[in-house]
């Protein structure tokens, strides 16, 4: 079995030789038995999750008194809709800028030495290990007026940049601390990728950046999708950073619903903003679904196709 | 293998008991049985607390032999939560004047009327029916005096001025910290003419600083930008004006027109010890307490009784003490029950000022 891994077979050839052990284990346990193995979440995930959103729900349309009043409030207040937009755009920004600041990072780590990698996932890591306040004060210390920032570049000759309190300065925290969630995906995608099949596109003539265009970036795009979409989805809830960076005249919208439930307790106004942004998480996400899931996803299986092969054909030919 | 399986089941059986003995053992204390507490005490932590604990908590235990409990934060959504589930798990609460109004029968309890009388009490602090005024703060406007030397503010329209005194004015992000009622007796209407708010002439006033104004999510916060230099001038309570002047911030008042309003004591509707929380409050509702809460703090007390010359402020609490007998402007009490009344309507609109 070594032997034929090594001779890299087509990928039909492989589903033979590891398809029947498979099949046997799944023939020797009856079909309840992986049921059973989806209780624990799925009670955690009724309990936890799903009853409580119900709940939210109903009160939404409830509290305080029957019907849709929450939510033709929110479009007509004139406070939510400003405010739905800012998240949306600080979300698109962010999740833009991980991207850009990921993909070459990810593209070094993957051809890298196994050295050189656990330095680099480490240091991708570092963050998720530090505590969310600390990260946050310690930029709020970069940021502010007099702050390490405004003093390099009032040193270049350019006065008065306070990130402190904008929402750019917001949008650049973010960044910072997402950032972890697109390189993990996209690494994971990008370490499938054999680095002879870009090798293959340059020897048939192609361009270093046409074999980048229509070679690395296609079979990345997976990648790309999953990690934009947890970055876009985590950064709409975003609170810790806004509230702090940030400034109440530039709220998001965790702001706004932490100021409906604490100072004004109206949980119904608040729910209803919850299950607003769930409904456009919920949509983003299916177009997301469908951006990746067609055209990505049959180029990419399609790509591996041709790698096989011509991995087969490259190691038949050395 | 099996044995163990059966020994790790029996175990957890025994656990479960344990523990539900242990649900029952802590609701039969809840039921009032236990004379002494412990009441469990919510506030906002830190420095603020620990005032508490020193000045009331610990002199009411030595006088009543009922003991405390501190958690933190309050917060009053939890508190509506708690009261909505049927399962109040906290006993003292210090929430501000306004929700104490506000939410009055219904998030509170009512307390004792012969421990909390109104005449006991400095007027405009809302004593009673579900809350016990412990001090008394102002909403003080100070300025940076090593920013401004030469030129110095002098009244109230001087914080509107930013052509004179340019620079970020920091405010605790909050619509009732007095800002409206400054805003409003800075654009010329006279104290007793405050109430109902004229909000359009107040946000209008306000609008014109709009650029300077720079709202901060907690006092602490608007503390540390005056520290940090990020901000020459500030409304700001008694207590956190004096922190911050002892962190090295050279503030220095401005006498015109200083709001005040009253630190309350207030029981969570369904404490499972109320009775006590009132023997406690009543505890806490001394002379000899009040007086060691406002030389801590730099606050005045609430009782009426408590003459100034009782207190031994220190040299930077007194400069900021709003009742001193130096000249102090007018200082008027924030209405809490026009508050109550409007602070939905208010805190609305003020949030989408903010943010509009």
């Amino acid at each position: 079995m070594t032997r034929t891994v090594e001779h890299r077979p087509p990928l039909e050839e492989l589903d033979q030789v590891v398809a029947p052990p498979r099949r046997r284990v799944a023939r020797q346990r009856p079909a309840h038995v992986g049921l059973l193995l989806l209780l624990p979440a799925a009670l955690a995930l009724t309990l936890f999750f799903l009853l409580p959103l119900v709940q939210i729900l109903i009160r939404s349309l409830t509290d305080p008194e029957p019907g849709l009043g929450n939510y033709t409030s929110l479009f007509t207040d004139g406070v939510t809709l400003p405010i739905l937009w800012r998240t949306v755009v600080v979300g698109l920004v962010v999740t833009a800028a991980t991207m850009l600041l990921a993909y070459p990072y990810t593209y070094v780590m993957s051809y890298a030495s196994p050295t050189m990698r656990a330095v680099m996932i480490t240091i991708v890591l570092v963050p998720f290990w530090t505590s969310m306040l600390a990260r946050n004060y310690a930029w709020f210390i970069l940021m502010q007026r007099d702050g390490v920032i405004d003093r390099a570049f009032a040193a270049v000759g350019i006065d008065g940049v306070v990130l402190l309190g904008t929402t750019t300065g917001v949008a650049i925290v973010m960044t910072g601390v997402l950032l972890p969630f697109m390189v993990l995906p996209l690494y994971s995608v990008m370490s499938q990728i054999d680095p002879r099949v870009m090798a293959a596109g340059q020897n048939l003539g192609a361009s270093r950046i046409s074999s980048f265009r229509q070679i690395h970036l296609p079979l990345a795009r997976p990648g790309l999708v999953a990690g934009g979409s947890l970055v876009f989805i985590l950064s709409l809830g975003f609170y810790i950073t806004p509230a702090l960076i940030g400034s109440p005249q530039g709220s998001l919208i965790a702001q706004a619903m932490a100021i409906r439930t604490q100072r004004l307790l109206d949980f119904g106004g608040a729910g209803a903003m919850g299950i607003l942004i769930l409904v456009v998480t919920l949509v983003i996400l299916v177009v997301s679904q469908r951006l990746s899931g067609r055209s990505a996803g049959s180029l990419a299986s399609a790509t591996g196709r041709a790698t096989e092969k011509s991995a087969t054909t490259a190691g038949g030919r050395s | 293998m099996r044995r163990g399986a059966t020994r790790t089941a029996a175990g957890m059986v025994v656990l479960m008991a344990v523990s539900s003995c242990g649900g029952g053992d802590s609701a039969g204390g809840g039921g009032g049985g236990d004379p002494t507490g412990p009441l469990t005490w919510v506030s906002y932590g830190g420095a603020f607390q620990d005032d508490q604990i020193a000045a009331w908590q610990e002199p009411a235990t030595e006088r009543t032999g009922i003991t405390f409990e501190n958690v933190s934060p309050y917060d009053n959504a939890q508190l509506q939560a708690m009261v909505e589930a049927g399962n109040v798990v906290w006993d003292i609460t210090t929430p501000g004047g306004t929700f104490n109004v506000l939410h009055c029968g219904e998030l509170f309890e009512e307390l004792d009327p012969d421990v909390v009388k109104p005449e006991d009490f400095v007027e405009g602090t809302q004593a009673g029916p579900c809350s016990a005024p412990v001090y008394v703060y102002g909403n003080i406007f100070s300025y940076d005096a090593d920013v401004f030397t030469d030129e110095v503010p002098t009244e109230a329209d001087d914080f509107f001025d930013t052509k004179r005194f340019p620079g970020p004015r920091v405010i605790y992000d909050s619509e009732n910290v007095g800002l409206l009622e400054f805003a409003l007796y800075a654009d010329g209407v006279a104290p007793e003419d405050m109430y109902p708010l004229d909000l359009d002439r107040a946000f209008d006033k306000l609008d014109t600083i709009r650029d300077s104004l720079i709202f901060a999510p907690t006092l602490g916060a608007a503390s540390q930008m005056l520290v940090d230099g990020q901000a020459v001038m500030t409304q700001l309570v008694t207590a956190r004006t004096i922190t911050t002047v002892r962190d090295g911030v050279n503030l220095q008042p401005v006498w015109d027109f200083t709001s005040y309003g009253a630190g309350t004591l207030a029981i969570p509707k369904g404490s499972p010890n109320a009775e006590l929380a009132n023997e406690a409050i009543a505890a806490v509702l001394t002379e000899d307490s009040a007086i060691a809460y406002a030389e801590r703090t730099g606050t005045a007390p609430a009782l009426v009784s408590v003459t100034p010359d009782e207190i031994d402020y220190d040299e930077d609490a007194a400069r900021f003490n709003i009742f001193s007998d130096e000249e102090r402007g007018t200082i008027a009490p924030i209405n809490e029950e026009y508050w109550a009344e409007h602070y939905e309507e208010i805190t609305k609109r003020w949030n989408s000022w903010k943010v509009s």
